[in-house]
C-alpha cells in the first residue's frame, strides 16, 4: 500500500510540474461539455429560396406560413428556377419552393395544383424533414383554403384520426438534456484513455521503466500507481462537468447522483484497463497515439453518441457490447434521464466489470509473453 | 543547389524513421481506411424494424387491421403487446422496446360513427437522433391508411407537393456520412503525425540539432512534412477508393479537382499539427491539444453528422475555423453536386490561407533555437 501511494505522489507530481498539461487537462469539461453540448444534434433549420411565377394570394400564403415557422428560413427569390439552381449549388441552401404560372386558376379550376419543392438531399436526414415540414405546411393551407372556398361543398365529412405523441423522459425534446451527459461520456472516456496509455509507455521509451524495474516494487503496484491518479483526475473532470452541465444547462438528474458516480468509477476502471493494454502493446509513444487515436475512434463509433446504435446492423450491435463508451452512455442515460436504480443497471455494471478483468488478463498475458 | 541536397537528405532521414516501425507504418496506413469502412457500414439514420410494442384497448377490427399494417411495414417489427400504458415505462427502462402505439378503446365504433378517433404514440426522449423519425413514420403510415379508407370523390381543394431530392434521389444517408469521417479521419491522422513527430525530437533534443542544418527553417520544416504528406495522400486515396467502390458515393465532378483539393486538406492538417507542436512540450500534451482541439469538435461541428446550420450561432462560427468544415463543402461538392473549381473558390482559398497562417506561424514560433 505505502509504494503504491508514492507512485501515486510521483505521478500527482510529474503531472503538476507540467502547467501546460494540467492547463489542458483542466479546460476539458469547458470545451467538450460546455461548449460542445450547446450543440443539441436536432436539426432546427432550413434555408429556403423561393421562385413564385404566380404571384397569387395562395402562393403568398404558403410562402408567408413558411416565414413564420421557426424551422424555415427564406433567404430569397428567384425569378426562374435556373437560377434558383445555381443558388442552391453556391450557397448550399436546403429548399426551393416553385410555384408554376396559373398555380391558384388550376386549383380553382381543376381542384387540384402542383407545388415543386426541390430540396438539396446531400444530407438526407434534413431533406427529408424539410419535405416533411413542408408538406405539413402546405396540409394548413390547403384546409383553410377548402374553408375559405368552398365550405358547404364539405358537409360529407370524411372521418379522421388524431395521433397525439409524446415522448417519455424528456417530454420537450431538449436535446441539452440528452448531449451534455454523452458529452460528459466522451470526455472522460478519451482522456481515461489517452492519459494511462500514453503515460506508460513514456516511461518506457524515455528509459525510466528499467529504474523502476530494479526497485523491490511488483508490477502491480506500479500499474496501480500509475492508474489511480488518472481515476481520481476523471472523477473530478466529471464532477466538474456535471456541475456544468445542472448550472448551464439545467439537465434534471432523476436518479441517484451517487450513483452516476458509482458507475463511472466502476466504468473508469475498463477504461484504464484499455490504456495499459494500449501501453503493454506499443513500444513507442507513437505507437501508443496510434493505437488510443484508433480505439478511441472507434468506441465513438459504436457508442452510440453520433451514431445510433438501435439503427446499426447486428454485427455493429455486436461490436457495441464489446464497447465501454456504449455500456457508459446506456446506464448514464439511464440513471440521469430515466431514473433508474441500481438494479435496472446491474446487467451492464456486470458485463463492465467481466470485460475489465479480461482485458487485464489479455495485457498481462502479452506482458509476460514479452518478458 | 546545395541546398537542395540537403533538403532531400532530410526528407530521406524523415521517411527512413517512418519506414522503420512498421507497426507505425501499418497503422498510418491502415487505420484511417478501417475507420472510414467501419463508420461508413455502421452509421445509419435510416430506421428498420424498430422494435414496437402496441397497447389495444379496442382488440376490434379496425385497430387489428392497422396493427398488421404497422407491423408488416419496413419500419417497425411488433415484439410486445401490453394490457396497460404503465407497462410501456418498463419496457422502455429494459431498452426492449423503441416506441409504442396505444389505441383508444372503442377504436373502431368512433372511427366510423363519430368519425375522431385516437391513437397516441409513445417514443423514448431520451433518443433524440431517432425518436422524431419514429414518430413520423408513424403518423404515416396511419395516416395513409385512413385516408385510403374515405372514400376518394370528395368536392375539394388539393395543393398536391412534387418533390425532387437534388443530389441524392435515394436519400442515402452515406453520402454525408462517408465525406464527413474522410475530413475527419485525414484531418486527426495528419496532425498527429506531424505534431508528435515534432514533439518526439524536442523530448529527445534533437530538435536543436535539426534546426541547425545549415538550410532556411522553412525548408526544414517542410522536410519534415513531406513524407507525411506522401504517406496520407495514399490513404486518402484508399478512402476516396472505398467511398466510390465500397460505399457508391458517386463522383459527379472532376477527380482531378478532388485529388488537388485533398493534398492542399493534407497540407492543412500538417501545418496545424507543426503549429500544435510548437506549443506543446512534451509528445502526450501534443496528443492531448490535438485530440482536444480536433477530435469532437471536427465530429459535431464541421458537418460530417449534423448539419452546420441547425448548430447555434456561436458554434457555428466555432466550426469555420476548422479546416474539416471546409473540406466537407469542398468534398460533397465535387462528389455530389458535381461543382467546378469555380463555385469552390472560396472554400480553398480559406484552405490555402490557412496552410499559410499555420506553417508561417509555426516556422515563426521555432526562431529560439537556443534555449
Amino acid at each position: 500500500m505505502r509504494i503504491i501511494r508514492f507512485i501515486i505522489v510521483k505521478e500527482f507530481i510529474q503531472i503538476f510540474r507540467n502547467p501546460l498539461l494540467v492547463l489542458i487537462i483542466l479546460s476539458q469539461p469547458f470545451i467538450q461539455v460546455l461548449l460542445l453540448g450547446t450543440a443539441g444534434g436536432d436539426i432546427n433549420y432550413a434555408s429556403v429560396y423561393v421562385v413564385d411565377e404566380d404571384l397569387s394570394a395562395t402562393s403568398r400564403e404558403i410562402i408567408s406560413k413558411m416565414e413564420g415557422s421557426d424551422f424555415f428560413d427564406i433567404r430569397g427569390a428567384a425569378l426562374t428556377m435556373d437560377e434558383a439552381y445555381k443558388v442552391m449549388e453556391y450557397k448550399n441552401i436546403n429548399l426551393i419552393v416553385h410555384f408554376p404560372p396559373n398555380f391558384e386558376k388550376k386549383l380553382i379550376k381543376e381542384h387540384s395544383s402542383k407545388v415543386q419543392l426541390v430540396t438539396n438531399a446531400i444530407d438526407a436526414i434534413t431533406a427529408s424533414l424539410t419535405y416533411a415540414y413542408s408538406s405539413e405546411i402546405i396540409g394548413a393551407v390547403n384546409k383553410d383554403v377548402a374553408i375559405k372556398w368552398a365550405a358547404k361543398s364539405l358537409s360529407n365529412k370524411a372521418s379522421t384520426v388524431s395521433i397525439p405523441y409524446s415522448y417519455w423522459y424528456n417530454r420537450a425534446l431538449i436535446s441539452q438534456y440528452i448531449m451534455v451527459p454523452a458529452m460528459c461520456v466522451a470526455m472522460v472516456v478519451m482522456i481515461t484513455i489517452l492519459l494511462s496509455g500514453m503515460n506508460i509507455v513514456k516511461e518506457k521509451e524515455i528509459g525510466t521503466m528499467e529504474q523502476l524495474n530494479v526497485t523491490p516494487m511488483r508490477k502491480t503496484h506500479f500499474i496501480m500507481g500509475k492508474i489511480i491518479p488518472v481515476w481520481i483526475i476523471n472523477i473530478v473532470l466529471l464532477a466538474i462537468g456535471l456541475i456544468l452541465s445542472s448550472l448551464v444547462f439545467h439537465v434534471p438528474v432523476v436518479g441517484s447522483l451517487w450513483l452516476v458516480f458509482f458507475l463511472s468509477g466502476v466504468v473508469m476502471f475498463l477504461l484504464l484497463a484499455v490504456g495499459v493494454l494500449i501501453s503493454v502493446i506499443s513500444n513507442t509513444q507513437q505507437q501508443a497515439m496510434f493505437f488510443t487515436f484508433f480505439i478511441i475512434m472507434i468506441f465513438v463509433i459504436f457508442g452510440d453518441f453520433i451514431t445510433p446504435i438501435d439503427n446499426m446492423p447486428s454485427w455493429g450491435k455486436a461490436m457495441a457490447d464489446l464497447n465501454p463508451q456504449a455500456y457508459y452512455s446506456r446506464m448514464i442515460h439511464l440513471v440521469i434521464t430515466k431514473g433508474s436504480g441500481i438494479k435496472d443497471i446491474l446487467p451492464d455494471l456486470l458485463k463492465v466489470s467481466g470485460l475489465t478483468f479480461a482485458t487485464l488478463a489479455v495485457s498481462l498475458w502479452i506482458f509476460n509473453k514479452k518478458d | 543547389m546545395k541546398n537542395f541536397k540537403i533538403f532531400k537528405g532530410l526528407v530521406r532521414k524523415e521517411f527512413l524513421h517512418i519506414l522503420r516501425d512498421w507497426r507505425s507504418l501499418t497503422m498510418l496506413l491502415g487505420i484511417p481506411i478501417v475507420l472510414v469502412l467501419l463508420f461508413g457500414s455502421v452509421m445509419t439514420m435510416e430506421i428498420k424494424d424498430a422494435n414496437i410494442a402496441v397497447v389495444d384497448h379496442a382488440k376490434d377490427h379496425d385497430s387489428k387491421e392497422l396493427i398488421n399494417l404497422i407491423s408488416t411495414s419496413e419500419f417497425f417489427k411488433l415484439v410486445k403487446y401490453l394490457d396497460t400504458s404503465d407497462e410501456i415505462d418498463e419496457e422502455f427502462k429494459k431498452g426492449t422496446i423503441r416506441m409504442a402505439f396505444v389505441f383508444d378503446k372503442d377504436f373502431g365504433y368512433k372511427l366510423h360513427h363519430e368519425g375522431h378517433a385516437q391513437i397516441q404514440l409513445i417514443a423514448d426522449g431520451s433518443k433524440i437522433l431517432t425518436s422524431p423519425s419514429l414518430i413520423s413514420y408513424g403518423k404515416i403510415i396511419i395516416n395513409k391508411h385512413i385516408a385510403s379508407k374515405n372514400p376518394p370523390s370528395r368536392a375539394g381543394y388539393y395543393i398536391i407537393p412534387t418533390v425532387r431530392m437534388m443530389y441524392n434521389k435515394n436519400l442515402n444517408g452515406r453520402y454525408m456520412t462517408v465525406p464527413g469521417i474522410m475530413s475527419t479521419v485525414i484531418l486527426l491522422v495528419g496532425a498527429l503525425m506531424t505534431s508528435l513527430s515534432i514533439t518526439k525530437e524536442k523530448e529527445l533534443g534533437t530538435l536543436e540539432l535539426l534546426l541547425s542544418t545549415p538550410i532556411n527553417r522553412f525548408l526544414i520544416m517542410f522536410a519534415k512534412i513531406v513524407p507525411y504528406l506522401i504517406t496520407s495522400f495514399i490513404s486518402a486515396l484508399s478512402i476516396i477508393w472505398a467511398a466510390k467502390y465500397v460505399f457508391e458515393v458517386p463522383v459527379s465532378g472532376s477527380m482531378g479537382l478532388l485529388l488537388l483539393n485533398t493534398v492542399l486538406y493534407i497540407l492543412t492538417a500538417l501545418a496545424l499539427g507543426l503549429l500544435i507542436s510548437t506549443f506543446a512540450n512534451s509528445q502526450l500534451t501534443a496528443m492531448m491539444i490535438t485530440m482536444t482541439l480536433l477530435m469532437l469538435p471536427t465530429e459535431v461541428l464541421s458537418g460530417m453528422t449534423f448539419p452546420t446550420d441547425s448548430l447555434p450561432v456561436v458554434l457555428q462560427w466555432l466550426g469555420k475555423l476548422l479546416p474539416s468544415t471546409w473540406f466537407n463543402i469542398i468534398s460533397k461538392g465535387i462528389l455530389l453536386q458535381g461543382a467546378k473549381g469555380g463555385s469552390l473558390f472560396f472554400e480553398t482559398t480559406i484552405l490555402v490561407v490557412m496552410v499559410m497562417v499555420f506553417y508561417f506561424w509555426s516556422v515563426i514560433r521555432f526562431k529560439p533555437r537556443l534555449q
